[in-house]
């Protein structure tokens, strides 16, 4: 995925949506919105949820912004506020009795079978990347999301979720080692076989 | 002689990979064959992450979602705010708990806007005709605006001070507002179905005021579901909607027509819950 680069017209944006210029907001709001729905996609793990939070994060920032003052880049902020909805809406989703697809009444609905033959490399690719983050517990993969899709050095994501810079990086490297696991195991089954070795440094 | 040094760890090794480690500690990755063996393994879970594309949403959806975050900015500021220097909670969670309430305070006053404008239109119109009206015309409206939710009582007054303005930022949902029909109280979901076997009635008594969803709220499901439900050949929004009370707690009705309909069905219908928009029931007709 393309890196997620700061926007260089922030802060002018910013500065015009909170003086109260519309059109500003909306500007802002659909130049960050892909970032904002990769991270919250990524977190999530499923669209339904992804979309949940995006919208949630949207209305944050749309909230916050007059109290925003520039002292992180507003990206950084927008990651923040994107990261804490999509984590309330994973806590409020795990707190729900009725969780992912409906149920099916009448004729029944065929859903597609992701493990089909047929099913596009890059599909699976992006399964794999969905199953082997949804693996990882909640704050290694924040954490390796905000680096590896967002592109955030470890003191800006300190600062996005509030911990030691010496944590994140901890975070990090056991996300990556985990997913580093998980996906050579599974494209070892894929392939037919488990040809996998784990070196140790 | 120097003194042993720790193993490298995968914390060094990922450190490494992101620049964060000093000229020491790269030296002694790029003389370790191991270490850059297992360095390796780790950038590809980084390469995983950062180079596989998250599919964009629908410009429909992506539309959607800016005018409600915007419809937001119209509300009184509340504790949800997001402050630079304090963020969580950023967003205060729904209770499960709450029965016989409508969707988010935020759409809540959202239409409590749009009824008020269009009080403040029944008023100006009034004022064409004789001042002996206004009182009788605005009237019912400040009801409905009170009982859809007392809280919302700061956003229909600091708005109404300036209804032009509001009711042009909210004129997509007030200009699509349309009642929707009640289908009625039902003991199980099972009942509903079975009132359901026709499709959704375009006709029929209006959800009672104090009952009914925001329109935001409808279109919210609607577009969630959507989403969820794409791929099962239905069309970008649905065609027919409805509400109905099942075992005391209100559920939205949405109902698309097939693009490729079958001898066995031409719709589906999709009963969810109006907060959280989870469905209840999915079928085909």
């Amino acid at each position: 995925m393309t890196p997620l680069a700061p926007l260089a017209e922030d802060a002018e944006l910013v500065r015009a949506a909170q003086a109260g210029d519309r059109r500003a907001l909306d500007r802002l709001l659909r130049d960050h919105q892909p970032r904002i729905h990769a991270v919250c996609r990524r977190i999530a793990g499923n669209d339904a949820d992804a979309l949940d939070a995006t919208q949630e994060a949207m209305i944050a920032i749309v909230k916050g912004l007059p109290r925003f003052d520039g002292r992180s880049r507003f990206s950084t902020w927008v990651y923040r506020i994107a990261t804490n909805s999509c984590l309330d809406e994973l806590r409020r989703r795990r707190r729900r009795p009725v969780v992912g697809l409906p149920e099916h009444d009448g004729v029944p609905i065929e859903v597609a079978d992701d493990r089909s033959p047929a099913l596009s490399e890059a599909v699976a690719d992006r399964m794999l990347v969905d199953a082997a983050l949804s693996e990882l517990p909640e704050d290694f993969r924040v954490a390796v999301v905000l680096r590896d899709l967002c592109q955030l050095d470890y003191a800006e994501i300190a600062d996005v979720l509030g911990i030691p810079p010496g944590t994140v990086r901890s975070r990090i490297a056991r996300g990556r080692a985990h997913l580093a696991d998980h996906i050579s195991a599974t494209s070892g089954n894929r392939t037919g076989g488990d040809e996998r070795q784990n070196p140790q440094p | 002689m120097t003194e042993p040094q720790p193993p490298l760890t995968d914390d060094d090794l990922s450190a490494f990979l992101d620049g964060e480690v000093d000229a020491q500690v790269v030296q002694r990755i790029q003389s370790d064959p191991a270490a850059l063996a297992r360095s390796r393994e780790l950038d590809a879970a980084r390469r995983a992450v950062a180079d596989e594309p998250v599919d964009p949403l629908d410009a429909s959806v992506v539309d959607a979602l800016v005018a409600r975050a915007i419809a937001a900015a119209d509300e009184p500021a509340g504790t949800t705010e997001a402050t630079d220097a304090e963020v969580t909670p950023i967003v205060a969670p729904v209770s499960p708990t709450r029965r016989r309430t409508g969707p988010p305070v935020w759409a809540v006053a959202a239409v409590v806007v749009a009824l008020v404008a269009i009080g403040l239109g029944l008023v100006l119109t009034g004022q064409d005709s004789g001042t002996s009206n206004d009182a009788t015309l605005a009237g019912p409206a400040a009801t409905t605006a009170s009982d859809a939710d007392s809280t919302d009582g700061a956003a229909s007054g600091g708005t109404s001070a300036d209804g032009a303005s509001a009711s042009d930022s909210l004129s997509p949902e007030a200009a699509e507002t349309e009642p929707l029909v009640d289908l009625g109280e039902f003991a199980t979901k099972d009942d509903l179905r079975t009132s359901l076997r026709d499709g959704v009635p375009t006709t029929g008594d209006p959800v009672d005021a104090a009952d009914a969803p925001t329109t935001a709220a409808v279109e919210r499901c609607g577009t969630q579901l959507t989403v969820l439900l794409q791929g099962e050949g239905i069309g970008t929004e649905p065609d027919r909607k409805a509400y109905a009370v099942v075992d005391g707690d209100p559920k939205l009705v949405y109902e698309f027509d097939l693009t490729e309909p079958t001898d066995e069905a031409t719709s589906l219908i999709s009963v969810v819950d109006p907060i959280a928009c989870d469905p209840l029931i999915t079928f085909l007709r």
